[in-house]
């Protein structure tokens, strides 16, 4: 279900010419914005909880060694498992083999952003009939279309959209007219609730993993992730490393922060710490509890200067203030991380070469790193990569020479000023005021005018005629 | 597998520039360190009780107040004599303050936790409330089994007043005083809900459809 | 107008590249109201760009090259001003271009420590008080990128302007939005960058303004240049041409008068 990653330009193209996107994208983009503003009038002390945030998942990258020992071994004495994956195959593997352990035919899944990182749908399709619960991936299984938000994968759906969906998979029929909201969750309610009780497997992601306790938080708003984990006999929880915070006390202040940074609420309806496998004396939950801890590429961030991208957490907020996520929507990344904090984790996780556009196509604008609750440098990060693009001449070549000239020119002021002395006079031909068209301006001039140089000359032309006056 | 665990933690500890994990009692020490600010919560000006119903309300849930437990039942027959029930059965959760109270014959109460998942109403008791988001908490064992939670349409928790902490950190203060955490904590707080249909709310996705808490003390 | 015992504060102008090269008029009126302040105002004539081109395409070696010529250029200046929320950012990032303890290092820092925005310097430093004008109009504002979120630039311009009690100012709907110019960005992403303009030009119609003010001639092109494309009669000026009252001079990208 991978997006290819080749071209990106082609992709947000088409993006901005895609009707039912757009007008999906432009009902989205303001409620995001004006929830979390709300959340956040109503606690003064947002900005001091962000600077906890930050420093609790700082202490927690700085020891985490530490708590995934501690973390194992209190699930281990719950009666669950732990593994580990290096990589998204062998994350892959360890799942599919704890299915066919248990003799699964049915998996039920609430979201997992993880595992659409490892691609483990794909892999669990192949062999067992697979379903996602969560409302909005349920839809873009239905689609066949990877996730285009974190924490709202079906946001670039339009009703029009998922009414067809739904009427195709559900009744075999289409064209039927255009209904309404309740109808549509009612009806996926329906279909659902028989896979949630047919299941023999439900897996699930993690929004924290708690060293103290072994305890593995879940936030949702719908319920499914805790029907997914508690009706099915195993349960696997799938999470990357960097999950982890000390304490159920931290695990609370994250939640404040997460819930208001990711949907403007205070707290998200289901709030969920699951701690080990079922106990004797318990009346249902899961026999088995496997985590399945993944490193893809993490413990590569722990080392460098992008360390502090693994404090994210996952909350959406980067992406919902960024004015070109809001404009060419999630799939237009190609990878299944969007938006700023996708720019920096995809070059990560897949490469420079592959992604480099990301990093470039960004204003660095900073609004993302203004409302990151755990207080990333998004813009920093992104400009870093683009010195990596730079420096492994991943930049192309003509770029790479344009700049290069240009900065040899900058650095010599006089033979600079008398370029572009020379070269206003010559731009005023093309017309007054500003030109429709320019050559070596097409970029600019596709959407534009280009307001041409007004005035007598430039500044210090100017300034130094002025100031023979003044002398003489 | 383990090799994949040796691995990793190697690969952690490398990029830490150490051989060996520091003790669970450094790495706290660290934290406090690290932590300047008192812990930053939300404050509000009245009393928790208040709170608690004036958040509950925001998230959708509804209330109602009792003075004993025994009133438990005539306040399930108020809140539900006005729904439409379709017929389905309303359910106990196998609590001994539930099971214990004398429930009226016209309430079709079923005692089986078997039958749960025919339940359109389920009963249950709340372990503690947070008022700082109106939520309840609802802790998995033998008298509280989760799926109770999730299952039903229409969800009502028993909740004494006494039990209304300020702050989530008090809840996982007396559970850890108390043992183990259990095998699942609810945090719950109104019905469920979605906004994954053009980001428009919609309430009942896959849990109740309704959350009413009733209030005792 | 200063008082004649205490020495004037120097004060270096940045005059950045696209105002020299493109509208002089704001370096000439940013120099007046420096002057009103009582500062006594110099221009290094060695000076181009500060560097964001190559800084932001990765180029660090020719950054880097830049930076140390800024830094000698404006070493004699008490203070060092520019009519660029974004010039005057980068000025203060270089300080992240040299090694921890090296002399161009201690030298980027004492740089960027007197280094400022105009219109925040007017009000912060000089502490003026809003110059009266006589202008008049609905205007709205856009807050840029760098100076609003890097350097907190946001009362400031909207107290010096309020000495124009004729000016009408009516604020955008997504005031902390981007304008899509970033740069190198509006050429590398035409599209992308065109749509967010377009959208920031919807927010600026929906005002009523018949100027939109800023502090940056980055953003203020791109704004004007899509303003002119749509055929929409709303003029577009740096604030300091309204408060040194040049607005005779014809808006950015407008006709200049014939002869
Ligand atoms: S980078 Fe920050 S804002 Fe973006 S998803 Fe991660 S935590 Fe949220």
């Amino acid at each position: 279900m991978a997006v290819a990653e080749a071209d990106f330009r082609a992709r947000a193209r088409k993006a901005l010419s895609d009707e039912d996107l757009q007008s999906a994208l432009a009902k989205a983009k303001g409620g995001f914005v004006d929830k979390r503003a709300n959340a956040i009038l109503d606690l003064p002390e947002f900005e001091a909880l962000r600077e906890r945030g930050r420093q609790i998942k700082d202490h927690t990258l700085a020891h985490l060694d530490t708590y995934l020992e501690q973390f194992e071994g209190n699930v281990t004495r719950q009666g669950g498992q732990v593994h580990y994956a290096l990589d998204a195959e062998s994350a892959r593997e360890t799942i599919l083999g704890i299915c066919r352990d248990a003799a699964a035919k049915q998996v039920i899944k609430a979201k997992t952003m993880a595992g659409e990182e490892v691609g483990l749908n794909e892999a669990l399709e192949a062999e067992f009939e697979t379903v996602e619960s969560d409302l909005g991936e349920y839809i873009i299984q239905l689609a066949k279309e990877p996730p285009s938000h974190i924490i709202a994968p079906a946001v670039h759906k339009t009703r029009a959209q998922i009414t067809e969906l739904f009427d195709h998979h559900h009744h075999q029929k289409s064209g039927g007219p255009l209904r309404e909201t309740p109808d549509l969750v009612d009806e996926a309610r329906g279909v659902l609730r028989e896979k949630f009780l047919g299941a023999d497997i439900g897996i699930s992601g993690a929004n924290f993993l708690v060293a103290e306790t072994g305890t593995i938080t879940l936030v949702t708003n719908e319920g499914n992730a805790d029907l997914s984990t508690s009706l099915p006999r195993v349960h696997i929880a799938i999470a990357g490393v960097e999950k982890l915070v000390p304490s159920m006390r931290e695990v609370s202040s994250m939640l404040r922060l997460l819930a208001r940074s990711a949907t403007g609420q205070q707290i998200t309806a289901y709030t969920t710490f699951i701690t080990g496998a079922r106990r004797p004396e318990d009346l249902d939950g899961p026999e088995e509890l496997h985590v399945v801890l993944i490193d893809n590429g993490r413990t590569r961030m722990l080392g460098d200067e992008f360390r502090e991208m693994l404090r994210c957490i996952r909350c959406g907020a980067c992406m919902n203030h960024c004015p070109v996520y809001s404009a060419i929507g999630g799939h237009a990344y190609g990878w299944v991380y969007p938006g700023p904090m996708g720019a920096v984790l995809t070059p990560m996780f897949r490469g420079l070469d592959s992604s480099q556009d990301l990093p470039n196509a960004c204003t660095l604008n900073g609004r993302c790193q203004s409302v990151c609750p755990v207080k990333i440098r998004l813009p920093y990060l992104i400009r870093r990569l683009r010195d990596q693009s730079f420096e492994q001449q991943i930049t192309g070549p003509f770029a790479r020479w344009a700049i290069r000239t240009w900065g040899w020119l900058a650095r010599r002021p006089a033979l600079y000023q008398q370029l572009t002395g020379l070269m206003r006079p010559a731009l005023r031909l093309f017309g007054r005021g500003s030109a429709r068209r320019v050559p070596l301006a097409g970029a600019w001039t596709a959407g534009r005018d280009f307001p041409l140089p007004s005035g007598k000359g430039t500044f210090q032309q100017q300034w130094r005629e002025k100031r023979g006056e003044k002398r003489t | 597998m383990s090799e994949q665990r040796a691995e990793i933690l190697r690969r952690v500890q490398q990029a830490l520039g150490r051989q060996k994990a520091p003790s669970v009692d450094i790495a706290a020490a660290d934290l406090e360190t690290r932590l300047t600010d008192n812990l930053p919560r939300p404050e509000w000006n009245t009393d928790s009780l208040s709170r608690f119903c004036e958040r509950l309300e925001a998230a959708a849930g509804s209330h109602a107040r009792v003075s004993s437990i025994n009133e438990v039942p005539r306040a399930v027959g108020d809140y539900l004599e006005n729904l439409e029930t379709d017929g389905h059965k309303t359910g106990l959760s196998p609590h001994p303050r539930l099971t214990e109270l004398d429930w009226p014959e016209d309430l079709g109460i079923d005692r089986e936790f078997a039958n749960a998942r025919t339940w359109g109403t389920a009963i249950a008791v709340g372990y503690m409330g947070i008022a700082e988001t109106g939520s309840v908490v609802m802790p998995s064992g033998p008298t509280r089994p989760t799926t109770l939670n999730f299952l039903p349409d229409r969800h009502i928790v028993v909740l004494a007043i006494e039990d209304i902490v300020d702050y989530m950190e008090s809840v996982w203060d007396r559970l850890l005083a108390e043992g183990e955490m259990p095998r699942t904590v609810n945090v719950i707080t109104g019905p469920s809900r979605t906004a994954d249909v053009e980001q428009t709310l919609q309430l009942g996705a896959h849990g109740p459809r309704s959350l009413h808490v009733i209030l005792v003390g | 107008m200063a008082d004649e015992q205490a020495p004037r504060p120097q004060v270096g102008l940045f005059v950045t590249c696209l105002v020299d090269f493109f509208r002089p008029g704001i370096g000439f009126a940013s120099v007046e109201l420096l002057e009103q302040a009582g500062c006594q105002v110099t221009v290094p004539e060695a000076q181009s760009c500060c560097g964001q081109p190559a800084y932001n395409s990765g180029d660090l070696a020719d950054t880097a090259g830049l930076a140390r010529q800024v830094i000698e250029n404006f070493a004699a200046f008490d203070y060092v001003v520019a009519p660029s929320g974004s010039c005057a950012g980068q000025i203060k990032k270089y300080p992240d271009l040299f090694e921890t303890g090296s002399a161009w290092r201690r030298r980027a820092e004492d740089l960027a420590g007197r280094t400022y925005e105009i219109l925040s310097f007017l009000d912060e430093v000089m502490q003026i008080e809003p110059p009266r004008s006589d202008f008049s109009g609905r205007v709205t504002y856009h807050d840029s990128c760098s100076g609003l979120r890097q350097l907190g630039i946001k009362d400031q311009p909207r107290r010096l302007l309020s000495g124009s009690p004729a000016l009408e100012l009516n604020e955008l709907s997504e005031s902390e939005t981007c304008c899509g110019f970033g740069g190198t960005f509006c050429v590398k992403y035409p599209d992308i960058s065109t749509r967010m303009v377009n959208d920031k030009t919807d927010d600026i119609l929906a005002t009523g303004a018949e100027t939109v003010l800023g502090g940056d001639l980055g953003c203020l092109m791109n704004i004007a240049g899509r303003l002119k494309r749509r055929g929409a009669p709303v003029k577009v000026r740096h604030a300091v041409e309204v408060l040194a009252g040049h607005t005779s001079e014809p808006a950015i990208g407008d006709e200049e008068e014939a002869g």
